[in-house]
């Protein structure tokens, strides 16, 4: 489950990043070496503030719906008394999942939207069914048919409330429109494929397979749930709502013809074959790899979702392969010209973090901003999770490592303002 | 599958041996881990444990099984005291070799067990091919039960 957050600041894109880059080049020379030892402390020194990308969505859940959610959590763990188990690893298995649950009760983040924290309450619902049904199932009060049964039911409900989907919005407004939609199908998807009867079997033991059947089919209802939920509240805010469905297939038809040429697993000898210069074992290598592999990731998720009908659910996937595939571009230039080689200090690699900060700022300040905010993600997450092994390893942290994923990110904001800008144009016309 | 409840597995004889050597003295060498029973007269070789569960199940296994055209693999060993052995799959190699699986389960919720304590299992496993149709054998005990790995077309049941 992937968490996004967005914040728009306005930024002159272009110019940051092409002085950004090119400094990088011109001031710090390149190791030949494929280990070099780095300056901890200076290491230790990388992480810093990351703009906070705002949500996307115009109309959030409301407090009640997170209360909500967190009632059920409290409902369902409610006097559970685990001693009464013998067994110590059934016993154990349930006050794990008991925990987890609990603890998501007590951490609240500030920083988090209220989308953010229901998406975040979906999991610990189904941690609280585990422990539930694990303990119906030793009293013998629950089976698994039973299970599949409320699961069945759960599974009709997401499905029918895709099948009679509206993507209504307001009348001047479909790009407002899109960001719910895309918000509420993910969720509504979601609930559909989690309470599918092809679930994973993790456990033999009778009482805690009862179990799980019982937190996978949870997971889902809870996301169908709240997609029910959020698509009411949605549609009640709306005056003279107009109908978008037709409109966004066309959207998502357009973007998705554009990429699915990338929906293959990507050639690294013909990706490569072009650069006149050893790339083994370099930063240069990890950045093409991982665009690389998020372009056809991204591209092989949209025509999937456009094959299935899914008409808002494959644009964002689109634009993220659009992004990564001119983000491969600019890399392979950069590389090719000499760029991303093994530092021999962490100034570069600093260089390429603030040149991402930068970027992703600069993302944010680009319009339509929603559609910023739901790619902002793809460039936030490499920063945050370099900045957090910096953090937490500095001695064990491999500078090149993080120099790719700095670049990964920086590559990707740079690359993403004009898709942001043609996904506007296709929405709004 | 049986299980002892003392420090003393379940199957106390065979034991193992390094030599064919029939005088010697049983009672010195080591519990039995893996065995094949390949005849009538190799079945009546098995002794349990005085503590041994499912003592009638096991020995109706052996008892029944038709050594012309099938025989037993009996595996013993140590095991967490709220797990036990299942059968994950039985294949043969492409020599012939049986090739026998088990996986670690968690017992029932009811059997009163601790996390840290530790006792023997046995399974018996009828393989639906005589003894003297293989001359290797070999027996894994992975984490989980899972699929059949694909290069095996299809499993042999046990």
């Amino acid at each position: 489950m992937s968490r996004e957050t967005r914040r728009s600041v306005l930024a002159g894109v272009g110019t940051a990043l092409t002085g950004t880059l090119s400094g990088c080049n011109g001031l710090t020379p390149l190791s030949g070496e494929t280990t070099v030892e780095y300056d901890e402390s200076a290491i230790a020194a990388l992480p810093g503030a990351i703009p906070r990308v705002p949500p996307a969505t115009p109309v959030q859940p409301t407090d009640a719906h997170l209360t909500s959610a967190r009632d059920r959590i409290r409902l369902l763990l409610d006097g559970t008394d685990l001693s009464q188990i013998p067994n110590a690893v059934v016993r154990d298995e349930l006050a794990r999942e008991r925990e987890s649950a609990r603890s998501a009760l007590s951490s609240e983040d500030p920083g988090e939207s209220r989308s953010e924290a229901l998406e975040g309450l979906t999991h610990p619902r189904s941690e609280a069914m585990f422990v539930d049904a694990g303990l119906a199932a030793f009293r013998d009060e629950l089976t698994a048919e039973d299970v599949s049964t409320r699961r069945e039911r759960d599974h009709a409900d997401a499905e029918s409330f895709l099948t009679d989907y509206s993507h209504v919005g307001p009348p001047d407004d479909p790009m407002a429109a899109f960001v719910e939609h895309a918000r509420i199908t993910d969720w509504g998807y979601t609930g559909v494929r989690l309470t599918d009867p092809e679930s994973r079997r993790e456990y033999e033991n009778a009482v805690l397979h009862v179990a799980e059947l019982a937190q996978n089919a949870e997971w889902g209802r809870a996301y169908a749930a709240d997609a029910r939920r959020l698509y009411k509240r949605y549609a009640s805010t709306l005056d003279d709502p107009r109908e978008y469905g037709a409109h966004f297939a066309s959207v998502a038809a357009t973007l998705t013809d554009d990429i699915a040429s990338h929906a293959t697993r990507p050639d690294w000898e013909a990706l490569t074959s072009d650069i006149k210069r050893e790339l083994s074992n370099t930063p240069g290598e990890k950045l093409l790899r991982e665009l690389s592999k998020n372009r056809w990731a991204s591209a092989q998720n949209a025509v999937e979702r456009r094959d299935a009908g899914r008409k808002v659910g494959a644009v964002i996937p689109a634009l993220g392969a659009l992004t990564a595939d001119r983000a491969v571009t600019d890399a392979k230039n950069a590389v090719s010209d000499g760029a991303y080689g093994v530092p021999e200090s962490v100034d570069p690699i600093a260089a390429e973090r603030a040149a991402a900060v930068d970027g992703l700022r600069a993302l944010l300040g680009t319009s339509p901003e929603p559609i910023a905010r739901r790619l902002a993600g793809s460039v936030h997450t490499p920063i945050r999770n370099a900045d957090r092994i910096a953090d937490e390893n500095p001695s064990g942290a491999d500078g090149s490592d993080l120099y790719a994923q700095y670049a990964v990110a920086n590559r990707l904001a740079a690359a993403a303002p004009p898709v942001v800008r043609r996904a506007g144009e296709l929405l709004r016309t | 599958m049986t299980r002892s409840t003392s420090d003393r597995p379940p199957i106390v004889a065979p034991r193992e041996s390094t030599d064919t050597d029939e005088s010697a003295d049983d009672t010195a060498s080591d519990p039995l881990t893996s065995h094949v029973i390949g005849s009538e007269s190799g079945s009546e070789a098995v002794a349990f444990a005085g503590d041994a569960t499912n003592v009638a199940a096991v020995r109706r296994l052996i008892s029944e099984t038709a050594y012309a055209s099938e025989s037993v693999l009996l595996y013993q060993t140590r095991v967490r005291d709220c797990y036990t052995l299942q059968l994950n799959y039985v294949a043969r190699d492409d020599d012939g070799s049986p090739d026998v699986q088990f996986c670690h389960v968690i017992r029932d919720a009811e059997v009163d067990c601790e996390r840290d304590a530790w006792g023997h299992v046995a399974a018996a496993v009828r393989l639906p091919f005589p003894d003297d149709e293989y001359s290797g054998l070999s027996i894994g005990t992975g984490g989980s039960c899972g699929r059949i790995p694909s290069r095996y077309n299809e499993s042999e049941p046990a």
